[in-house]
């Protein structure tokens, strides 16, 4: 008798826990499930930072001064982690994608998650926003391919997407009609925005900088040391010099001088007409993030933690901090400081004129995401998709 | 091939010795000093050391600074969290670290351990040695927590990691530049056609080959792609599960292509060398056969002429003699003798084979070094008397080499390590038993000789300042007024110097030309000029000894072993060898090694245990029949795993009402950081039982207690075992009509023996024993009371490399009241019988096994993958046995023979077929049996 219990209640409890583990699984298995982007109330006029850098020059220079003090607002999360890129937005609505193959919308003021897109692989440049069309490239995992997506955020629906040979790791530059962008393997794209491609340049070498262009030239470098400049419009070669060493921070852009530092940390000026190099500056360590700028001068760290402030005109030392850390991400640059992230835990908030560390802000993780300031919000972020929104106090 | 065969061979009779452990049998890792920790506070570290180490810790301290902020930028990553640096002092005691829990081999520099994030390091007498580690140890954190969070960012699983040749190759690539014993490596490798490709490289893993291979492969890819695809092939780390298709990516080319432009790249670095440059084997008479012989010293009575030295030839260093005029007569193979049997005892616990260590004086008395207890000793042999007359050690003292007697044989030199890491040499006084210290610093100074009038000696020492800064020349101090002067200056390093046998020059070994070979010293008016290449081999001379003036015995290397070899050191025209004048104009003051700045009262601590984490794992079941059961098991330990907590917790319920008397918990603390190890834990077990040792019945048992257990160590073959535990029992094997209740007492008391040497399935040479006395007793309603009698003795007679004939004979007595009953059966014992089916309160067991070698390497080749198998053994056997209870009832036995095939090196799998005896030995089973399954040879 007592054993006829035991089995009674044995298949009773297994019954109830079946059923209960089903229900979680429904549970599971219906919230896990991306919910597309889809933001009804998006308009093409808009404001937007439409790029990694806000514009093709890329100076990451927002001309207005701002305070040392800071509230955070929010804080949102991706899967996976963001390295060395940033975020993008259009009207109420930030973007971002991280190392996992998403690729989210938050909601600028609370930081609610409006939605994300999935994808097999890893999205490791920042997207590119074309008015309401969301552009982004998608490694292909264990294969060397990516996806280029192009995606209605209104519609919510994928407009179109173009196979590429090659890994896109450097951040897409986006053009009034059009976007370029190159593969790690060394092949340089330009497509307008319907998907048609509109020209194709083969290096020979491996790209691990992100471009930047003013109206006529678009310049990249690559492994080996050669600094390229393209015709934007046709894509033919206008200048190919070498340079001593090879190159992993982006190009940035005033007028016909484009700045970029090498892996041994020379940071250079060069001619944006035909490759001539109008000065160059050593620093201490390898220079991998890109170099930023007002009006005069230029401010640049690298790997072995030091900061510059570099006159643009002579590439001559104005200042020069020393942390204990690594400076691997790009700073945003304001009127009267400059923010910069340390791969160390730290974020620094520096005098531009004195080149002093008015404040430092520890962090729990490594800051990774180059900050940008758009709507008074200051965006921050750190390892494994953290993201934070400050406002400054006054 | 053949010899990288035998070399291999070695390697894993080394490494399955080394990975044996207190079980049943098993060699003990001896703590002889209770280690005093303190902790030296830096920006990114926490330095640990103990004794007189400070000032080598400082030094270390700032060499592992210095490298953070190099690979920082390098690795372009930053470790944000402290990492633990621990500096043991010598090798010797580092090998009592229990941060690992197995043996550590000789030659060892240090590991980083990735559970506690632990770097740990032992000072090897030289600071540009230590310099190389601290640096090769850090490249594996930069790349071990990079990789983490690179796969971590994009969500990948965690668990993969690049190959061995990869991790060590980068750690030896960012290190360290490529230096004389990498050339000489690959060079011997290219040259003697053993270059292992980059598909095969799991064919050398883990050997000091495979991390040369890894190094050398990676400067060619430096040189040939550029130096930054070094580091995308870990940037790109989680693109690619398999290694190769990540370098086929960042290369741009396919895997064969990559190998075959590494090998020709080789081929082109080498082959010419031929032309330049002897192969040892053909510019000399090669002395001996395979394995490693090591410092060579000659002697010689009035009637023969020896060769005495260290070898390992069957997997135990021993002291050999050599006679050479057997030698003479090329028809016959050299034959050597045993003089002092090595690693089977404490006295002569092991050999550094690789230091020079032995050394016969004028009076026929040799010197040899080795370790014994906690420090290294000199052992004194007289060949007259053939007996150890002396033994010279030094608590003071921990590390010994290069003993060199003086001309008249009373006094002799050697070089130490002490316990501030100061690596000095020593004069000992033979006849007066007395010691005098002639250096005193942190320079490295090492292979002293006596020079002429012995007066001064000369010795190496990488105290060499200016222009070569750190490179080990010679130089020379007066004991009377103890000053000390270059004797050489030049961008070499120096070892071994020597006198002819008539002290009219000096020779010494040194790497001038990019491989260590013998030159000698010029003089003009009577002060040193310049030297004179000597030989001119290919690959390295390690030591030499003259057997007359222009003749010397060599240890060099040699495709892939070290041999003694037979040179005449006259048989080069002087006009075709190199001459190199010194100058010494350029040598400057002393250098001093940077030392970390800290403040002393915050930054220099004592160390206080901190428990952190080790492993954690739950578990939650659900079965049809038996419901669901979950469990958890967790341990903890100190920085040191000195102190080890481990916990377990799981309920086996099978209905509501059982659940709270269903917990089984058992906590335990292990401590090993003295000689003594103890352990003690309480428990509480309860649910269904099935033990085999009774009859075949579940019951419900209900057991609480705990016990006691103490382990004291001999040595590292002998300990003494004691336990005594205590338990509540109660027992229901049938519930309301059979229940057993008992307070048992146990206590047992035992003597193990260990020095078996083990091969890839099983012991092949030594000696295991166990012998065990046990009594127990139900003290509150004394329904059990027996005492118990264990005696295991396996003994395995070498018969040749690879195989042995072994023995066994065991014997398991309980009796008394309620005795536990043994039980044997299947593969493991008494084969052919059913597992675990002949049982009894007694039992005795016999075994002889012959084991042999059957296929070395078994390779199938599929159009998409290869796999190999190796070390398939053969063995045959004949077991007897029998148990009983109270009755002796019947003799049983098998007899047949079986296959062994180690499987990763982690699990034997067994194969046996034959026939069973029975009927007191009087009939064989009809058919044969066939029997597979698990487990290492007895």
């Amino acid at each position: 008798m007592e054993n006829l219990k035991k089995v009674y209640y044995l298949r009773f409890s297994n019954r109830k826990f079946l059923k209960t583990l089903l229900f979680f699984l429904c549970i599971n298995i219906f919230t896990g499930c991306a919910k597309d982007i889809f933001i009804k109330n998006a308009r093409y006029d808009n404001e937007s930072y439409s790029m990694f850098g806000g514009k093709m020059n890329r100076t990451f220079f927002t001309p207005i001064s701002v305070s040392d003090s800071i509230n955070l607002k929010w804080t949102a999360e991706t899967h996976g982690g963001i390295f060395n890129s940033s975020v993008i937005f259009q009207g109420d609505h930030i973007f971002v994608a991280d190392l996992s193959g998403r690729i989210y919308a938050f909601n600028i003021y609370d930081g609610k998650q409006n939605g994300y897109l999935n994808f097999k692989g890893s999205i490791s440049a920042s997207p590119v926003l074309d008015l309401l069309k969301l552009i982004f490239a998608a490694n292909v995992s264990k294969e060397d391919k990516s996806i280029i997506h192009n995606y209605d955020i209104r519609t919510g629906k994928e407009i179109y997407k173009i196979e590429i040979d090659g890994i896109i790791m450097n951040d897409m530059l986006k053009l009034d009609n059009g976007f370029i962008f190159t593969t790690e393997q060394g092949e340089v794209y330009r497509y307008n925005i319907n998907s048609d491609k509109t020209w194709e340049y083969k290096n020979d070498r491996y790209i691990h900088t992100s471009s930047a262009a003013n109206n006529k030239i678009v310049i990249f470098a690559d492994d080996k040391g050669y600094v390229t400049g393209l015709n934007v419009n046709n894509g033919n070669l206008i200048f190919k010099k070498q340079f001593d060493y090879g190159f992993d921070s982006g190009f940035s852009v005033s007028g016909d001088t484009a700045y970029a530092g090498d892996k041994f940390g020379n940071l250079y000026a060069i001619d944006l007409n035909n490759g001539d190099l109008f000065w160059s500056q050593e620093t201490s360590g390898g220079i991998i993030n890109y170099p930023v700028m007002d009006d005069y001068f230029i401010y640049i760290g690298n790997l072995q933690g030091d900061i510059y402030k570099i006159e643009k005109s002579s590439g001559k030392e104005v200042w020069k901090i020393k942390t204990d850390g690594v400076i691997n991400t790009t700073p945003i640059l304001f009127n009267n400081r400059l923010i910069q992230p340390d791969l160390n835990n730290k974020i620094y908030f520096i005098d531009i004129n004195s080149g002093k560390i008015v404040k430092t802000m520890y962090t729990d993780n490594r800051p990774t995401l180059s900050p940008v300031y758009y709507n008074e919000t200051l965006f921050l972020g750190t390892d494994y998709g953290q993201i934070f929104a400050y406002e400054f106090i006054n | 091939m053949n010899k990288l065969k035998y070399f291999t061979v070695f390697l894993l009779l080394l490494q399955t010795a080394t990975s044996a452990q207190l079980y049943f049998f098993g060699r003990n890792k001896v703590h002889y000093q209770d280690f005093v920790w303190k902790v030296l506070k830096t920006e990114h570290f926490d330095v640990y050391y103990y004794d007189d180490f400070e000032e080598m810790a400082e030094i270390g301290a700032k060499y592992a600074e210095e490298t953070f902020e190099e690979y920082k930028e390098k690795f372009n990553y930053i470790v944000t969290t402290k990492i633990p640096l621990i500096f043991y002092n010598t090798d010797i005691q580092f090998q009592q670290t229990n941060t690992t829990p197995g043996f550590i081999p000789e030659g060892v520099g240090g590991f980083f351990e990735f559970l506690k994030g632990r770097v740990v390091i032992p000072y090897l007498g030289s600071l540009g040695e230590f310099h190389h580690v601290i640096r090769h140890e850090l490249v594996h954190v930069f790349m071990t927590l990079k990789l983490l969070r690179i796969l971590r960012e994009h969500r990948i699983n965690t668990d993969r990691y690049p190959p061995l040749w990869f991790t060590e190759g980068l750690a030896e690539y960012y290190s360290t530049k490529w230096d004389t014993q990498a050339d000489m490596v690959m060079r011997d490798a290219v040259i003697n056609n053993y270059v292992v490709g980059l598909r095969d490289m799991y064919k050398i893993y883990g050997s000091f080959l495979m991390y040369k291979e890894g190094q050398n492969l990676l400067e060619f890819i430096s040189k040939k792609y550029g130096e930054e695809k070094i580091y995308y092939l870990i940037n790109n780390f989680w693109q690619f599960d398999n290694f190769n298709d990540l370098m086929e990516y960042t290369l741009n080319k396919k895997i064969e292509e990559i190998d075959k432009e590494w090998i020709y790249y080789l081929k082109q670095k080498y082959y010419p060398l031929i032309g330049e440059e002897i192969p040892v084997d053909n510019g000399s008479e090669k002395l001996t056969g395979y394995g490693f012989h090591f410092s060579p010293s000659y002697y010689s009575d009035r009637k023969n002429k020896y060769i005495y030295f260290i070898a390992n030839i069957d997997g135990y260093s021993s002291v050999y003699r050599l006679e050479l005029k057997q030698v003479a007569r090329k028809e016959e193979k050299p034959s050597m003798q045993i003089v002092i049997r090595g690693e089977k005892e404490e006295v002569f616990e092991s050999f550094h084979l690789l230091e020079p260590s032995l050394n016969v004086s004028p009076k026929g008395i040799v010197a040899f070094v080795t370790k014994s207890g906690p420090t290294d000793a000199i052992h004194f042999y007289s060949i007259d008397k053939k007996a150890i007359i002396r033994t010279f050690q030094n608590k003071e003292l921990i590390s010994l080499s290069s003993p060199k007697w003086s001309a008249d044989g009373n006094k002799i030199l050697f070089q130490s390590i002490d316990h501030k890491g100061y690596s000095d040499i020593f004069v000992y006084d033979f006849e007066k038993d007395s010691l005098i210290r002639i250096t005193n610093d942190y320079y490295s100074d090492t292979d002293p000789v006596f020079g002429k009038g012995d007066s001064t000696i000369i010795f190496a020492s990488d105290r060499t300042d200016g222009i070569y800064k750190s490179r080990f020349n010679l130089f020379v101090t007066n004991l009377n007024n103890h000053s000390i002067n270059y004797l050489t200056y030049c961008n070499a390093d120096f070892r071994c110097p020597k006198f002819s046998p008539d002290f009219s020059e000096l020779y010494f070994i040194n790497d001038y030309d990019g491989i260590q070979n013998i030159w000698k010293l010029d003089e003009k008016n009577n002060e040193p000029a310049g030297m004179t290449q000597v030989t001119n081999f290919l690959t390295s001379i390690y030591q030499f000894t003259f057997t007359n003036p222009s003749e010397a015995v060599i240890s060099a290397f040699e495709n892939f072993s070290f041999q003694l070899y037979k040179v005449n050191l006259k048989q080069d025209k002087e006009d075709s060898l190199s001459y190199v004048s010194f100058n010494f104009d350029s040598t400057g003051d002393r250098w001093n090694a940077n030392k970390i700045k800290i403040n002393p009262k915050t930054d220099r601590l004592k160390y206080e245990n901190k428990y952190t984490l080790d492993f954690a794992q739950s578990q939650v079941t659900t079965d049809p029949v038996f419901g669901t059961y979950g469990g958890a098991i967790f341990a903890l330990s100190d920085l040191f795993s000195d102190d080890n907590f481990y916990f377990l917790i799981y309920n086996t319920a099978e209905v509501q009402s059982d659940f709270l008397k269903s917990f089984n918990v058992a906590i335990s603390r292990v401590n090993v950081k003295n000689r003594t190890n103890f352990a003690y834990g309480v428990f509480h077990f309860s649910g269904r039982r099935y033990d085999i040792q009774d009859s075949d019945v579940y019951y419900f048992e209900r057991s609480f207690g705990g016990y006691f257990t103490l382990l004291y160590p001999l040595s590292k073959f002998r300990r003494i075992e004691a336990s005594v535990s205590i338990a509540n029992s109660d027992k229901e094997v049938i519930a309301g009509v059979i229940e057993r209740k008992a307070l048992l007492v146990s206590n047992s008391l035992s003597y193990v023996l260990d020095n078996s040497l083990w091969g890839p399935t099983g012991p092949l040479d030594g000696t295991r024993l166990r012998l065990l006395l046990g009594y127990t007793s139900d003290v509150k309603f004394s329904n059990v009371n027996y005492f118990t009698v264990i005696a295991d003795y396996r003994k395995y007679l070498r018969l040749s490399l690879t195989s042995c004939l072994a023995f066994r004979g065991a014997f398991f007595y309980n009796q008394g009241r309620e005795a536990r009953r043994y039980f044997m059966g299947g593969s493991w014992d008494l084969r052919g019988w059913p597992r675990w089916s002949i049982r009894g309160e007694k039992m005795w067991l016999t075994s002889v096994e012959l084991r042999f070698p059957l296929i070395d390497y078994f390779q199938l080749k599929f159009p998409f993958v290869d796999l190999g198998f190796p070390y398939i053994r053969g063995a045959v056997f004949f077991d007897s046995g029998s148990a009983w209870d109270t009755q002796y009832e019947e003799t049983l036995g098998s007899i047949g023979a079986g296959l062994r095939f180690n499987l990763f090196n982690a699990i034997t799998l067994r194969y046996d077929i034959g026939k069973t005896i029975k009927d007191n030995f009087t009939k064989f089973q009809p058919r044969l049996f066939y029997q597979f399954f698990f487990g290492w040879d007895f």
